[in-house]
């Protein structure tokens, strides 16, 4: 289970790397968010391609968050990094798709009780992400390493305080 | 709302609750020995404890009340409030649970505000961070004595404002005496109570439409709109729904706070699933109640409701036994004071702890200070509770948005990102605050008038987001000097 040093080197260089990437996400995001208000002030087509902006900001902040708070983890971990990126993922396309799939009908074809439609954003906005993330989370967890250590190191790090 | 033939045994489980609730208090309250023990339970509780408080303190009476009412209204588009719990479990482990359980164990953490002050150094930030949950804990438990006033009155009788009274009495006796102790391990038997009566119903409310497949089908027939994702909101305000109650998680004191009291930060690995359980279980009544009633209205079994938060009392009365819609009530009750009493002690804390040390002062006894002003800011929002319905309404919409318009770019963001800086970290606090306040009573009161879908709530979060991130980086130059040594090693855990 032990890294080689190199490997462990690079894993400590890619982790900051990959929590900007993240802290872009969510910057990304947070300004699509801003573009999206601004255009729900202007006529049609500008508002409508803002709601289109609004659905693909959402993933982006939530996984972007994540993201910049686990940049080590992402580094060190591959199946943290597929989570992360197929969450935001399917959660984009849950959202994306809810707008552009047409509207219901009466005779709609259901899927698990619900229109097709509202079956996929609840899927892939939804049930998925609420099974897949947690369950991920648990699986690549790594103990803080300061409680791993002696706990004199806890003590070291009061007396820095 | 309560039928007279029923409300013996409505009462009867209303004072078996009270006094289970009572005695959570008693046992609290002889374990609840210092200042630690009374704001962070002495940082001595269980993963499994901490996952189910946290759901409890998050869902308040609006999981059962007015959320079934906003379905019932707009169908599965209200569901946009609730989706971001899908990820905000994980999300809050991640960014925000982590750090604090570890900041709480390199220095002295009792509050949200101390550790915005430890991340940058900064009493003033403490100040203004305390302020801002000052201000929306007074508006938010108004709010909410006043919807536990109304159910206590339906229950008992005795008109709403003894009601609101004796309910603020209950919650008061606890929260005093045990603390954060207290509200804990209450929180504990309400959220499974929550939890229990929530599965129950949604059973019931299922059954009572023939299945989901059936209740979609008679909402594609008379009304199809209610049946789609959006249901009936514009797509703009079901996104800003998710928005607000997605990153908005983040910046909740009265959740983040309970992230000091784990005992072993190793147990985190397993609170996402087990919050994401509980949530999920909780939660199945505010979906499966609005489209039920829905489906009922418009196939004609029932009339149509003079009011959208009628939905669960008339649907408990029409369609399950009745001694589940009295537990119901009870669990109404519980989630209400739930998330109140979490409320009474992060505002005692601001006044006791947090605003005392960012004017340079410690206050002698603490615990009894911590009382005092437990029972203050109580009585205070209770008052505010009697006030009028307009009045209660608009501070309502202060609370979830004031909270994370102030507190998530210099928490979550702050705690994750070293480039973060103290003038950043105020500049956003007081922009939540002047543009929660401002842009809300500016719409409130329709000086202006935001087109569909854009709130007050995203606005000023926005705004405090971008301030907090562009004033960064104007001062980047500081970012090192206000990071403690001991706080970077614990952003680099």
């Amino acid at each position: 289970m032990h890294a080689s040093p190199a490997a462990s080197a690079q894993t400590s260089s890619r982790g900051p790397a990959l929590s900007r990437l993240g802290l872009a996400a969510l910057l990304i995001g947070i300004g699509a968010v801003v573009v999206a208000y601004a255009s729900a002030f202007a006529p049609k087509p500008w508002s409508e391609r803002g709601v289109m902006l609004m659905a693909l900001a959402q993933p982006l902040v939530l996984v972007g968050a994540m993201a910049l708070a686990t940049g080590a983890r992402l580094a060190s971990d591959w199946r943290w990094r597929w989570t992360l990126l197929l969450t935001w993922m399917m959660a984009t396309a849950g959202l994306v798709g809810a707008l552009l799939l047409p509207a219901e009908v009466v005779a709609e074809a259901l899927w698990f009780g619900v229109p097709r439609r509202t079956a996929l954003l609840f899927g892939l906005v939804g049930v998925a992400p609420m099974i897949v993330l947690p369950l991920m989370y648990a699986i690549t967890f790594e103990p803080p390493p300061v409680l791993d250590a002696d706990p004199s190191e806890t003590d070291e790090l009061r007396t820095v305080s | 709302m309560i039928p007279s033939a029923d409300r013996p045994l409505v009462i009867a489980v209303a004072l078996a609750y009270f006094a289970i609730v009572a005695g959570i208090g008693v046992y609290a309250a002889r374990r609840t020995r210092t200042a630690s023990d009374f704001f962070v339970a002495g940082q001595g509780i269980g993963l499994v404890t901490l996952a189910i408080a946290a759901m409890a303190t998050t869902l308040s009476g609006f999981t059962f009340i007015g959320g079934p009412g906003l379905v019932y209204s707009v169908g599965f588009g209200a569901v946009f409030i609730i989706l971001p719990a899908s990820f905000t479990n994980t999300m809050g482990a991640s960014v925000l649970a982590r750090r604090l359980r570890l900041l709480a164990s390199v220095r002295e953490m009792i509050t949200i505000p101390d550790a915005i002050a430890a991340r940058f150094q900064s009493r003033a930030v403490q100040g203004w961070s305390a302020t801002a949950i000052l201000i929306a804990v007074v508006s938010y438990m108004g709010t909410n004595l006043l919807a536990m006033g109304l159910v206590l009155d339906a229950t008992f009788g005795i008109g709403l404002g003894p009601a609101i009274w004796l309910g603020t009495l209950v919650v008061l006796a606890y929260s005093v005496t045990g603390g954060i102790l207290a509200g804990i391990y209450n929180d504990v038997f309400q959220g499974l109570l929550m939890a229990g009566a929530s599965a129950a119903v949604f059973w019931y409310a299922m059954d009572s439409g023939g299945g989901m497949a059936n209740i979609s089908r008679t909402l594609l027939t008379h009304d199809a709109a209610l049946a789609s994702p959006w249901g009936k909101l514009s797509p703009l305000a079901a996104l800003s729904f998710f928005f607000v109650f997605g990153i908005g998680t983040l910046g909740q004191p009265h959740v983040a706070h309970k992230y000091f009291m784990l005992r072993d930060p190793r147990r985190l690995r397993w609170f996402p699933i087990l919050m994401s359980l509980a949530m999920t279980v909780t939660l199945l009544l505010f979906v499966g109640v609005g489209v039920a009633m829905k489906a009922q209205v418009l196939s004609g079994a029932i009339p149509p409701l003079s009011k959208p938060d009628d939905a669960t009392p008339a649907f408990l009365w029409a369609f399950t036994p009745k001694p589940l819609a009295a537990l119901v009530l009870s669990a109404v009750v519980a989630a209400i004071m739930s998330t109140v009493s979490s409320f009474m002690s992060i505002g005692a804390a601001a006044c006791t702890h947090d605003l005392p040390v960012a004017f340079g002062k410690r206050v002698g006894d603490e615990l009894w200070w911590g009382r005092v002003w437990t029972v203050i800011l109580t009585v205070l929002a209770a008052c505010v509770a009697q006030a009028s319905n307009t009045l209660v309404a608009f501070l309502g919409i202060f609370g979830w948005g004031l909270f994370a318009s102030t507190l998530v770019p210099a928490l979550a963001i702050g705690l994750n990102w070293k480039g973060a800086t103290r003038a950043g970290a105020l500049a956003s606090i007081n922009t939540g605050l002047a543009a929660t306040l401002g842009i809300e009573s500016l719409a409130y009161f329709k000086v202006f008038v935001f087109p569909s879908g854009v709130t007050a709530t995203a606005i000023a979060l926005v705004l405090s987001l971008l301030v907090f991130f562009v004033v960064s980086w104007f001062t980047r130059a500081t970012a090192a000097s206000t990071l403690a040594e001991d706080v970077r090693r614990v952003m680099d855990a």
